[in-house]
């Protein structure tokens, strides 16, 4: 078997699994167990959460090692789970490298997101939360409208591969004049209700969730990247906020 | 304040904040329902720890150990990675409105204030990644525990 590919189709996997939303843990865990598998004498597998760099050990006089750099990151839970499963059948089938490369393609191809489905869930998210911390139902609704908002904002933001930091600054400005406009008008009642809904639609929070228990874990490096990735985020987003009202309000 | 006021309303409203997410996340159709009453099952949990505690962090952590033994738990009955039901379950406790207000402070130049909220956004964050790996702690020694039991069962 061609030990290159081989090697590369582990990444596959650790790469993918990375990117939609596995703990670091989990990461190393899988390309390990796949490696080990194939009968690999020793495998070893460091992950941050921008890289992967793996060193595979087929022989005494066979040693090699390959990275990825992990750029984008976005939960993709179903995704995740596909990816589990397979590197389980993998594990047992241990099937050839080409092969191996091909189901971890075929898993990618699968489901993808409905468009819709996502603004009527960011809707639901940013009208729950204002409701959740206090808000009246018309709050509820325009923190709603302004969700589905941000989510056509956050998509052409990515599509004009906008910097994130900026983005951030935008959206929450934009969310933050809606709200105002919405108070001016008289359609909902309180400012900082109907904004919190859509705050929990921005904000890192999960981010900095996942950088304390990386801490725990000992994935120091991951868990400070995280967190200087969440304290970035939210101060631009914090800022967008009382920029808005400082322009408007 | 009414029972529906103080439970029924946060519980539903966590339940559908949660709803979002697992749609966001791209939670299975066949796991969304499960996934959904994670984050109600570990808000409720929150709300009944902190009527009988009265300690916001200590409720957190007991609140997350409930939702990472009821992930683990699906985790078995439907062969996923239990992070397919652990990240939907802390979805109401995300500290995304105290982290919010600490940026805030920091941004109006309060620094008084800044640091008191932002060491109540690190609590709660804290309080939620301790009661998730003492929660999975508690599955893998229960785990250890029903294979101990098997082997001796069987002999080995």
């Amino acid at each position: 078997m061609n030990h290159n590919k081989l090697l590369s189709g582990m990444l596959d996997i650790g790469e993918q699994m990375l990117c939609c939303g596995a703990e670091i843990s989990r990461v190393e865990d899988t390309v390990e167990r796949i490696g080990l598998a194939y009968g690999l004498e020793r495998v070893d597998v460091f992950t941050i959460t921008s890289s992967i760099v793996v060193t595979a050990c087929f022989s005494a006089d066979e040693t090699l090692t390959q990275t990825r750099r992990i750029r984008t990151r976005s939960v993709d839970l179903e995704r995740l789970n596909r990816l589990n499963a397979l590197s389980r059948e993998i594990c047992q089938n241990k099937p050839d490298a080409d092969t191996l490369k091909a189901q971890v393609r075929a898993v990618l191809s699968q489901g993808a997101f409905t468009v819709w489905l996502l603004y009527g869930a960011s809707a639901l998210i940013a009208g729950a939360f204002t409701v959740f911390f206090g808000g009246s139902l018309k709050d509820a609704l325009v923190s709603a409208v302004i969700g589905v908002l941000l989510k056509k904002l956050m998509t052409l933001s990515i599509r004009f591969h906008l910097n994130s930091v900026v983005s951030n600054v935008l959206l929450s400005f934009a969310g933050g004049a809606a709200a105002l406009l919405a108070l001016r008008l008289g359609i909902c009642d309180s400012y900082a209700k109907t904004v919190i809904g859509d705050i929990m639609l921005l904000i890192p929070g999960i981010t900095l969730t996942d950088a304390l228990r990386d801490m725990f874990y000992g994935d120091l490096i991951s868990s400070i990247q995280r967190l200087c990735e969440a304290l970035l985020f939210s101060s631009a987003i914090a800022f967008g906020f009382v920029l808005a009202r400082r322009v408007i309000g | 304040m009414s029972f529906v006021q103080a439970w029924v309303v946060p519980i539903l409203c966590a339940a559908l904040g949660t709803l979002g997410f697992s749609v966001l996340f791209h939670v299975g159709k066949k796991h969304l329902f499960f996934s959904t009453l994670g984050g109600a099952v570990a808000w409720a949990g929150y709300l009944a720890f902190f009527a009988c505690i009265g300690n916001l962090y200590i409720s957190y952590t007991l609140a997350s150990v409930v939702a990472a033994i009821y992930a683990h738990l699906m985790a078995r009955v439907f062969k996923t990675p239990a992070t397919l039901f652990a990240l939907p379950a802390t979805i109401p406790m995300i500290p995304g409105e105290a982290f919010f207000e600490t940026m805030q402070f920091a941004v109006l130049g309060d620094w008084v204030n800044f640091a008191a909220m932002g060491v109540r956004t690190l609590g709660m964050a804290a309080a939620i990644a301790i009661g998730l790996i003492v929660g999975g702690m508690a599955d893998r020694l229960q785990f250890y525990l029903i294979n101990a039991r098997r082997q001796k069962r069987n002999g080995i």
